[in-house]
């Protein structure tokens, strides 16, 4: 176990650097630069920055010394807010998206597998059909929509919540839905299929064979089967969910990663941009590593190679 | 006959489905004694599985019963509740299914999947039971069951499965064992270690089995009783040297025609039995075998058979039982 782990993460240290590669010769490929947006400077002025910046040098230079400095464990400094090193943005972002995240991933995790349970179980009833039709309403509907919607009808016409910022628990109500809405409908669909499923099998009729009650034939016999593509679709997503939501920290006006991200690619902030492309592959690989080991403990039969 | 341990009178049982009615079992009485065991023999579809399930107590939509009665014990399984069902499932009637390799939940160690029965009916603590369990596993012929027990499923060779589906359905040492086609998924040598080792448990703990099977040939040595089903009734019925010896019926003959024999010369060839298994859609008006039976008279298509006495317990559903009695026009064609 210790050793696949250890394999893993090189593997994915791997992965991370061929990101970081591809990435940097990408952006050069984007029109723009980082100073042109500023109020009208000379020519003089940022020929001056970007020789202060090493903008000026070859591309492979350039590579070779942002390389060299990430392995100092250096992301070098942002062009936009200079006062502010790479690090520094995105951990003051990271820590404002993730709890979000956090907090929204609980909340799709345990809502989508109540529901996705209920509606198995009730197959066909009327609770089944309402389930689905959230469901398949919340995985259809755009998130910035159902965002907006939330929005105009919460915060502007009944005031319930405050509209910007997180400034107290009832800050958080609103953006957390709205991260929620869509993994929550995305896992009760999953969980409803493969509890179907799994329903069907034949040791759950060797589970009824034993008199178990239907509590335990759910929840020890047949929750523990379906729930492999649940964890499938929650290791991509949580890496998302915790980089943070950029639709959802515009509208809310959250300082999170995804904000700072928005910014940087507007701004042409190459070292910012390069800084949380590589954290959220960092993020991503680790989860991954994370669904093969939880993988292994649900289902004895995956053999981790 | 009170002192049955099983009893069960004019039972119908039909699906519902979209296409119609699909009559599964259509007016069956049989009953068991205690310590007995009754061999459910006909072809794919003939409704055995159906039968052994609704003694379980499991009919669920699109299936139902439509009239007849199950007792078990002083019971009447199909009045129960789903709550009174469960109290006896595994304590007083326990069952072992056709495919081993589907059977066992494959995210447990098999030792939680034995002991989970036990602590829950026998009220035993985690210990006693697992305890319990090897001896259990021992006794059903796994050796290291100390190691074996927190091994999973996939670990174990089909036959070794079953093994512990027996083990399982006899933890709680139930009154009645039902087993549907417990060695139809597994090779031939399996299949013979495993019908002895239920014989063997038989012996050992006393309790009635029902075994279902599609092949006459595996049950013959095993069974006290051998119930012949064809489109979903009961069409001939008692001991085996009765059936094997003495069989009144065209399509009990049929089957032990069907049974490869040791014994044979290589120009004997196996003889089918001709024709398609009933759509249970639409059942014929007479008998159920008339469509592929080589004897069939004009009355086989129009009145369903009696039941003949033949012997003390040997009862057969044909027309041609009652031959002499339409020779002298004492029944109306
Ligand atoms: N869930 C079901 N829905 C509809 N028809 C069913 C269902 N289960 C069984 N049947 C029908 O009942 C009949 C008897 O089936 P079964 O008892 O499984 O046969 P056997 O076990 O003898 O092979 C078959 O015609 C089958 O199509
Ligand atoms: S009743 Fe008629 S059709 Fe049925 S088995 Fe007897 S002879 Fe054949
Ligand atoms: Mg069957």
């Amino acid at each position: 176990m210790l050793k696949y782990i250890i394999r893993r993460l090189f593997l994915g240290l791997f992965t991370v650097f061929a990101v970081t590669t591809i990435t940097f010769f990408l952006l050069f490929l984007v029109p723009g630069g980082p100073f042109l947006a500023e109020k009208a400077p000379s020519e003089e002025v940022i020929a001056e920055l970007n020789a202060r910046y090493g903008l000026d040098k070859p591309r492979v230079v350039q590579y070779k010394n942002y390389m060299v400095n990430l392995l100092k464990g250096d992301f070098g400094v942002s062009l936009k807010r200079r006062e502010y090193t790479v690090k520094e943005i995105i951990m003051s972002g990271f820590v404002v998206s993730a709890r979000l995240g956090v907090l929204a991933i609980l909340i799709a995790v345990i809502f989508g597998m109540i529901g996705g349970v209920l509606a198995a179980y009730y197959h066909g009833k009327f609770l089944d059909n309402l389930l689905v039709l959230f469901s398949t309403w919340g995985v259809a509907v755009p998130s910035f929509i159902t965002t907006i919607v939330f929005l105009l009808f919460f915060c502007v016409k009944l005031s319930i919540f405050p509209i910007m910022g997180l400034f107290s628990p009832l800050h958080y109500v609103l953006p957390v839905t709205c991260l929620a809405f869509y993994p929550t409908a995305y896992i009760m669909r999953l969980v409803r299929i493969s509890m179907l499923d799994v329903l069907g099998q034949d040791y759950i009729r060797t589970a009824r064979a034993k008199g178990l009650s239907t509590f335990k034939i759910i929840f020890k016999h047949a929750l523990r089967n379906a729930l492999l593509p649940v964890i499938t679709y929650l290791g991509p997503t949580l890496a998302w969910i915790l980089i943070g939501n950029f639709v959802i920290e515009k509208v809310f006006n959250i300082p999170g990663i995804g904000m700072a991200l928005i910014s940087a690619t507007l701004g042409r902030d190459y070292p910012l941009i390069m800084g949380i492309t590589i954290f959220l592959a960092f993020i991503i690989v680790l989860m991954n590593i994370l669904v093969d080991i939880l993988y292994k403990i649900i289902d004895p039969r995956i053999r981790l190679v | 006959m009170a002192n049955d341990l099983l009893e069960i009178k004019n039972l119908r049982l039909s699906f519902f489905v979209p296409s119609g009615e699909v009559k599964a079992i259509n007016n069956v009485s049989v009953s068991l004694k205690r310590g007995d065991v009754l061999g459910l023999v006909g072809e794919s579809g003939s409704g055995k599985s159906v039968l052994s399930h609704a003694v379980m107590g499991f009919v669920s939509p699109p299936g139902k019963i439509l009239g007849g009665s199950i007792d078990f014990n002083g019971l009447r399984i199909n009045e129960m509740t789903e709550k009174e069902k469960r109290i006896i499932r595994g304590t007083e009637i326990s069952m072992i299914f056709q495919d081993p390799m589907t059977s066992l939940n494959p995210v447990y160690p098999i030792g939680t999947q034995i002991c989970e029965v036990l602590m829950l009916k026998n009220k035993m603590n985690r210990k006693t039971a697992w305890y319990k369990a090897e001896q259990l596993i021992k006794s059903v012929g796994i050796i290291d069951p100390q190691r074996r027990l927190t091994q999973y499923p996939h670990e174990f060779s089909g036959g070794m499965r079953q093994r512990i589906m027996i083990a399982i359905a006899l933890a709680c040492e139930p009154r009645l064992v039902i087993a549907d086609e417990p060695t139809t998924a597994l090779d031939v040598t399996t299949q013979a270690q495993i019908l002895e080792l239920m014989l063997e448990m038989k012996e050992k703990k006393g309790m009635a089995i029902i075994i279902t099977t599609h092949n006459l040939g595996i049950v013959a040595n095993m069974c006290d009783r051998i119930a012949v089903m064809y489109g979903g009734t009961i069409v001939e019925y008692g001991t085996v040297m009765d059936i094997f010896y003495e069989s009144r019926h065209e399509y009990t003959k049929g089957l032990i025609n069907s049974i490869p024999k040791l014994t044979a010369k290589k120009e004997e060839k196996l003889v089918p039995i001709e024709g398609t298994p009933l759509n249970m859609l639409v059942p014929p008006l007479g008998c159920p075998f008339a469509p592929r039976c080589k004897l069939c008279m004009a009355i086989c298509l129009k009145k369903r058979p009696p039941y003949t006495q033949i012997a003390s317990v040997h009862y057969s559903a044909c027309w041609l039982n009652q031959k002499e009695e339409f020779e002298r026009d004492a029944i109306n064609v």
